[in-house]
């Protein structure tokens, strides 16, 4: 009789312990879709700026030639390629085309400066100033922001500066280059 | 003898119906407490991007919950978050370690009773059950009105997020605990 009250007893144990489920979960989630533009706002400021730079290095800090929006919501940042056509340099442009056999006259060197403009929200730090300045085009440069990334960003605002030494034995023209800008997650 | 015998006997006869006693009878009643949580995450379809866009004026539906209880004094739900009352940045089966400001997005809660079940009390009042956050665990008390023990009662969970442009793009996610306690 003690045997059976015992397993009567342990019934109703294991019956009630299956049975009494007290909590549960559940797991909300939502998305965020990825965002990666770029706008590219061309100055022709240089001109104006410097109308001679055959006798005349460029301010200090540079000429703006280009101001471009960036947005992106890549948690580990994003990068930005930039390639010149003729290997960074000014090409003398004549008649709609650049020259075809290039002397010394024919071109003169320049570099890149990438600045914070004020406009958006930049979601991390610039890049250190020897990753950003005194740009080189002779090839492909790869600039990462990347720094401290906090936030998203925003339609931030970044300035392209040009900077040129003066060459006097520049033959007069138009010089020209074209820099393709490329926007990519990290 | 037999004049004894009778007599004896007819003192038992008439005892009988004296000696009966009254009969008591007892039942038991198990309690019941438990609940059922069901995720019924319609954030993701309301809300195709929370970065962009802020949840619908009554929130999403994020779960369903199903609870029986027959204690006469009501129960209790208590939610709990894993994420302080945020939905966080989740890639690759884990939270971010470092978290930023673009990793999380804060919300509030509504639970609201839903069309099955036998709700066996008076809802709370508004002001203890909408507009909740889970930063500490939050405790919602059923003993208004207590009249008959609940039955698979179906309470709705909605969540409510405001756009935020800072986020970093992914899923967000938390996870949250409901557990139900006698009063």
């Amino acid at each position: 009789m003690k045997i059976v009250c015992f397993i009567g007893i342990l019934m109703m144990i294991i019956s009630g312990a299956t049975w009494a489920g007290t909590s549960g979960k559940t797991a909300p989630a939502g998305e965020v879709e990825n965002i990666l533009e770029m706008n590219v706002v061309p100055f022709e400021s240089l001109s104006t700026v410097l109308p001679e730079f055959r006798k005349y290095d460029t301010p200090a800090g540079g000429v703006i030639i280009a101001a471009f929006t960036i947005s992106n919501n890549d948690s580990n940042g994003f990068q930005i390629s930039l390639k010149s056509e003729q290997g960074g340099r000014l090409i003398r442009f004549v008649d709609g085309q650049y020259v075809s056999n290039v002397k010394d006259g024919d071109f003169i060197y320049y570099t890149i400066h990438l600045e914070r403009g004020p406009g958006g929200q930049l979601g991390g730090e610039m890049p250190p100033e020897n990753e950003r300045m005194n740009l080189d085009l002779s090839s492909e440069i790869l600039v990462q922001f990347d720094d401290q990334l906090d936030v998203s960003t925003i339609e931030a605002e970044l300035n392209l500066m040009i900077n040129t030494k003066a060459k006097e034995n520049l033959f007069k023209g138009q010089y020209k280059d074209v820099i393709t800008f490329v926007i990519a997650d990290l | 003898m037999k004049y004894i015998i009778w007599l004896i006997f007819s003192f038992c006869w008439f005892f009988v119906p004296v000696n009966a006693d009254d009969t008591t009878i007892n039942g038991d009643l198990d309690s019941i407490i438990n609940i059922n949580v069901v995720t019924d995450n319609q954030l993701k379809q309301q809300v195709p991007d929370i970065r962009l866009q802020s949840t619908p004026p009554n929130g999403s539906t994020v779960a369903r919950i199903y609870c029986n209880n027959n204690n006469y004094n009501g129960f209790s739900l208590t939610f709990v978050s894993d994420r302080l009352g945020r939905l966080v940045f989740f890639k690759n089966n884990e939270y971010p370690v470092d978290e930023k400001d673009g990793h999380f997005i804060g919300y509030t809660l509504d639970l609201i009773q839903g069309e099955t079940g036998q709700l066996g009390i008076d809802m709370p009042p508004e002001v203890e059950r909408k507009g909740f956050t889970l930063y500490d665990p939050y405790i919602i008390y059923f003993n208004d009105n207590v009249q008959e023990a609940t039955y698979d009662a179906e309470f709705i969970l909605k969540m409510h997020t405001v756009k935020k442009a800072s986020l970093f793009h992914g899923v967000f996610q938390d996870t949250i605990t409901v557990t139900i306690t006698d009063l």
